[in-house]
């Protein structure tokens, strides 16, 4: 199983006290928001995968 | 003929423009969900798409490149992420989280990639206007700890012991 205990300062887990689906939706909108508007998407403070 | 887009590769994405002039944006981003096994986390991704002239699926629906273009850039991910899951999510502040995901699993079924699979949400939670699928590959090592995290970790922030809705 993939834990990824390193990860755990980032995480969007219960600890959090926040709904993560809620958390990320509202992310989306976020984002949805700044492209639209053509806003830098790197000042969004999302994790954001880069392309591999 | 093209079978997709074309695609840019930056810091946040993918990007890709259409024929009609639309602009955009498929990217991935971090989610953590709950392992019931182990009370710990388990590390996937959350996928998005959004349009720059309209964040609606609605104009995806004609122009099938789109759909050719997202498919592709999922495989495309999953080349260096095999083992890993990728959960979707439906916005719902226009209303229209349960168009898209009957876009989602639409694009998911006619892509016709038996090598994927696909677990939706439970209906009971369509009542709060949630809608969320997971897929990942038949064949990956963390196949079941990702299908049990994610149900589980739905269940605990909807389910009747929650207090959260969306």
């Amino acid at each position: 199983v993939k834990t990824e205990k390193s990860h755990k300062p980032q995480s969007n887990s219960k600890r959090s006290k926040k709904n993560p689906f809620r958390q990320l939706m509202e992310d989306k909108e976020r984002i949805a928001k700044a492209f639209q508007e053509d806003q830098p998407l790197s000042s969004l403070g999302i994790p954001f995968v880069k392309p591999l | 003929l093209l079978s997709h887009y074309n695609w840019i590769e930056t810091a946040e994405g993918y990007r890709f423009s259409t024929i009609f002039d639309l602009d955009y944006l498929v990217y991935f981003t971090d989610f953590y969900l709950e392992n019931p096994a182990t009370n710990d986390d388990f590390k996937s991704y959350s996928i998005g798409v959004t349009c720059k002239q309209n964040n609606s699926f609605s104009i995806s629906r004609k122009d099938e490149l789109i759909k050719h273009t997202v498919v592709a850039i999922i495989h495309h991910f999953f080349t260096k992420k095999s083992d890993d899951a990728v959960l979707y999510i439906c916005i719902n502040s226009d209303g229209n989280a349960r168009e898209r995901k009957i876009t989602f699993g639409r694009w998911f079924h006619e892509a016709g990639d038996s090598s994927f699979e696909k677990h939706d949400s439970r209906r009971g939670y369509a009542k709060y206007g949630f809608y969320s699928s997971l897929i990942i590959k038949k064949n990956s090592k963390n196949r079941e700890a990702a299908i049990s995290s994610f149900y589980h970790t739905i269940d605990n922030w909807f389910g009747e012991n929650s207090e959260s809705e969306v």
